[in-house]
């Protein structure tokens, strides 16, 4: 799959995981990796991306393992800008399925 | 990799690109991954072969920073453009001034350096200061006399619309006097022709008065157009 295309989709399904529930890195790079096979490391600078552009805000939050966790929550911002990504990807896909679907009662 | 190392390696790829700060959080980020995983009593073997190579993430995070860099660049650009253009036509003014007056005094300077040289240039350096002379001349003319075409042509039909105007105006209401006159004196018949004339005057009154304010759109939108020409001619003139 192309990267940038790739990316897109992560940032999509990031901000999907992340709007139903505030979560921290570990926790989203494994939630990711339970759906797909990623490069774990990659999700990171989206995360960050997203963050510079104020679709996310962190805080700290004690953990009783451990020290504070920096964990993610969308914006509002954020919500809108999922929204609008899920209806390109509602249109894509469609468009794509129609494609594939003609193609296949032509080859019938 | 151990955590330390990887860390490191990122530390080491990032460090002539990203600020301090910038570093920190990114390695407490990658450090707090660690953590998790070795509570999930995972090795940091397979934590970093599962992050992948410090490489390809360093490069996302430049990457991620240019972009960041090139859309405010962009905002700067579309501002800076915007700003020019505002100052573009008093800069056009006063690089026309400047350019006069330089090339008067180099006019003059040379006129004043042939006469100190031998006969023979003096021809031929007199006749270089009067061609550029007469050129800007010739631009600083064509610019005032477009202007006062413009500028009379716009007067003239203003005023001869809103004279007639007026004229047609003052007919209707004299001819109402006719008519309360000529209601009193004469058959019905030509003070019904009397009426007709009034309304006929009125309707030409205010054709005019619309006639006019088409023109001065028109007006407007031919002044605008030369202002941008004469803006892009300066421009291309200052870059050649």
């Amino acid at each position: 799959m192309n990267t940038q295309f790739r990316k897109g989709i992560i940032e999509m399904c990031v901000l999907a995981l992340i709007a139903e529930q505030d979560m921290y890195g570990y926790e989203i790079v494994q939630s990711i990796a339970s759906y797909t096979d990623i490069n774990e490391g990659t999700v990171y600078p989206i995360l960050r991306r997203l963050t510079t552009e104020e679709y996310f805000v962190t805080y700290l939050k004690e953990s009783t393992i451990g020290p504070a966790r920096k964990y993610y929550h969308i914006t509002e911002k954020g919500k809108g800008y999922l929204g609008s990504l899920k209806n390109d990807w509602k249109e894509f896909s469609n468009m794509v399925n129609d494609i594939l679907q003609g193609k296949q009662k032509n080859s019938e | 990799m151990t955590k330390e190392s990887y860390l490191q390696a990122l530390e080491n790829l990032l460090k002539k690109h990203l600020s301090k700060s910038e570093i920190d959080d990114i390695l407490r980020d990658y450090g707090e991954y660690f953590d998790d995983g070795r509570r999930q009593n995972k090795t940091d073997t397979e934590i970093s072969a599962k992050l992948g190579d410090p490489e390809i993430i360093a490069q996302q995070f430049i990457e991620e920073i240019g972009n960041e860099n090139n859309k405010e660049n962009k905002k700067e650009i579309i501002d800076q453009v915007l700003h020019s253009m505002k100052e573009g036509t008093g800069k056009a003014f006063t690089t026309l001034k400047k350019e006069t007056s330089k090339t008067f005094h180099t006019a003059s300077d040379k006129i004043k350096n042939s006469e100190k040289q031998s006969n023979l240039n003096i021809g031929g350096n007199i006749t270089k200061g009067t061609k550029t002379l007469f050129s800007v001349i010739k631009s600083i003319a064509v610019f005032f006399v477009f202007a006062f075409l413009q500028f009379f042509f716009t007067i003239f039909v203003y005023g001869f619309c809103i004279g007639a105007a007026i004229f047609f105006v003052c007919c209707g209401i004299f001819g109402i006097f006719c008519l309360g006159f000529s209601l009193t004196f004469l058959p019905h018949i030509l003070s019904l022709s009397v009426i007709f004339a009034i309304i006929a005057l009125l309707a030409l009154a205010i054709l005019l008065i619309l006639l006019t304010l088409y023109i001065l759109k028109m007006n407007i939108k031919l002044i605008k157009n030369y202002i941008l020409m004469r803006n892009n001619r300066y421009t291309t003139k200052g870059v050649a």
